[in-house]
């Protein structure tokens, strides 16, 4: 999973308000969690087992190519495994809870792709008519099987389910639908985040850093990129 | 003006507008675009909104900047000087007279044509640091290969290899540049009893030091502005740990992905005068130690 998931599934924030908690207790641990695997094996083992790792979509993801026998993914797989890797036989679950929090379990990664009228759209009318229009159940749910995923919206029909190809399409909904789904924070410097968040992982999984460094060190530096956005947003709403 | 100069006026005119158009239109209005975009905060979606210098006080603050400042050099000096040196070694090679030597030219020629984008797929397939083809061919010989692109330590080192692989084209130039050198000159220094290896340093170094001084500016050029084969291999967060982490890939990542285009812009003409400044260096370094014989 992309390195910045690994915190919410223990509790931990990205951004709460206008902080950055990136070094959290519950991030700390969920990245003191990952070290441990590094500890266990070896840095070297495994960076020699990630360095032959393809890129997602192509028959060497690694999953696909059966390096990975375990991953977190979302509904998506299941085009990129018949796309690539069509017959392998594969199941999916909810990731577990950590020990000590069972009330944390059926943490997800929730997203989804927004339609928006721009400021200045010629044709907002037709636009949020066209956005209405695909709001509906059964429009929404001719889409969702074309794209393979499951209906965001709350109202789905048993025909929906039965006509999915998708096995697990109710366990993806389900997810989608607990209350420890999460999604990324909707900030200008989500970017950046992303990519500090990466070289943390990559700094921690290496035994370069601690996770109370790296994840101190990027908390530092975003805090800086997140005042700075806010203070333009507000800037620029005036 | 009478009117037949006036008319060679606009017949000249016309005749150099494709340029002169061409070289304001994508070349000097970007450039003063970027240079007032500098002086912006402008998210490319609104009107960019003027604040100074603050881009360019921010950016000599920021330890990225420096970080993949470091990274470009490193890449630069390692990638051309291990790469004029392996050009022209080779272009040395198969200036002799050995059988099937068009078809050597060709070989050594042949990386070059590669497009970046599919040498660095291929190259990244190589580096592999399990069942990759140069690790397996490594431990033939009994040596344990790095996990090469996962390697903080080695990320850089591997792409300066995968550069110097496509050398083929400063290897044309400097075989051009050894087939002007005039033999009465080596004729010469046999006569004088020079050996081989007198020769080389003597008379064929000197004699093609402008092609080796067109080669390092060109690759220094080309060397700071490495980007695709990091985009590709190791990704835009530029792992292992940023030690692939470019200049342009940096400015990539803030200009496309986080919507900065006055910081971006700031960085760009940075990097502009970088440049300009180390080609004005070696310009002015070349007056020492270039030849030229007319």
């Amino acid at each position: 999973m992309v390195a910045y998931g690994w915190g919410f599934v223990f509790g931990g924030k990205l951004i709460d308000g206008d902080k950055v908690t990136t070094a959290s207790p519950e991030n700390i641990q969920a990245y003191r969690w990952m070290a441990s695997y590094s500890k266990k094996l070896g840095v070297d083992a495994v960076q020699r087992f990630r360095s032959g790792f393809g890129s997602f979509a192509s028959a060497q993801n690694p999953f696909l190519s059966g390096q990975l026998a375990m991953e977190i993914q979302g509904v998506w797989m299941y085009n990129f495994i018949k796309k690539f890797a069509d017959g392998m036989p594969w199941g999916a679950a909810p990731f577990p809870a950590p020990a000590a929090h069972p009330e944390l379990r059926g943490a997800a990664n929730a997203e989804a792709d927004a339609l928006v009228i721009p400021t200045g759209s010629a044709h907002p009318e037709e636009a949020w008519a066209f956005i209405k229009y695909t709001q509906q159940q059964e429009v929404m749910e001719q889409l969702c099987l074309g794209q393979r995923k499951h209906s965001p919206l709350k109202r789905v029909s048993e025909e929906f389910y039965a006509k999915h190809p998708n096995p697990y399409i109710r366990l993806f909904a389900e997810l989608g639908a607990s209350p420890n789904a999460w999604s990324a924070p909707k900030t200008g410097v989500w970017n950046e985040y992303g990519r500090e968040l990466t070289t943390a992982a990559d700094k921690i999984g290496n035994l370069t850093l601690t996770p109370e460094e790296a994840l101190g060190s990027v908390q530092e530096r975003i805090q800086i990129s997140y005042d700075r956005d806010r203070a333009i947003f507000m800037r620029r709403a005036r | 003006m009478s009117p037949l100069e006036r008319r060679k006026l606009a017949t000249g005119l016309l005749f150099t507008s494709p340029w002169v158009i061409g070289l304001s239109v994508f070349l000097i209005y970007p450039l003063l675009a970027a240079l007032y975009y500098s002086l912006c905060d402008y998210s490319v979606l609104l009107p960019p909104v003027f604040v100074g210098l603050d881009n360019y006080i921010e950016l000599f603050q920021d330890k990225l900047f420096w970080k993949s400042l470091w990274n470009t050099t490193f890449f630069a000096v390692g990638s051309v000087g291990l790469g004029v040196v392996v050009a022209l070694t080779l272009a040395i090679l198969l200036n002799s007279k050995v059988k099937g030597l068009t078809f050597y030219r060709t070989v050594f020629f042949l990386p070059s044509l590669m497009p970046l984008v599919a040498g660095s797929i291929l190259w990244f397939c190589m580096y592999a640091g399990q069942g990759g083809i140069i690790n397996t061919l490594l431990a033939k010989i009994g040596i344990t290969g790095p996990a090469w692109l996962s390697d903080p330590s080695w990320a850089k080192i591997a792409i300066i290899f995968m550069a110097v692989w496509g050398a083929g084209n400063s290897m044309v130039i400097f075989l051009a540049g050894l087939q002007d050198v005039p033999m009465s000159l080596y004729e010469a220094s046999i006569i004088d009893g020079a050996n081989w290896l007198q020769r080389l340093l003597h008379v064929t170094i000197p004699m093609v030091s402008p092609v080796i001084y067109f080669n390092v500016v060109m690759g220094i050029i080309g060397g700071f502005q490495a980007f695709a084969q990091a985009l590709i291999m190791t990704s835009a967060t530029g792992a292992p740990e940023q030690s692939t982490l470019f200049y342009v890939l940096q400015l990539y990542n803030v200009g496309f992905m986080d919507l900065r285009m006055g910081y971006a812009s700031a960085m760009a003409w940075v990097l502009f005068i970088i440049i300009l400044g180390l080609t004005f260096m070696a310009t002015q370094l070349s007056k020492r130690w270039v030849t030229y014989d007319r």
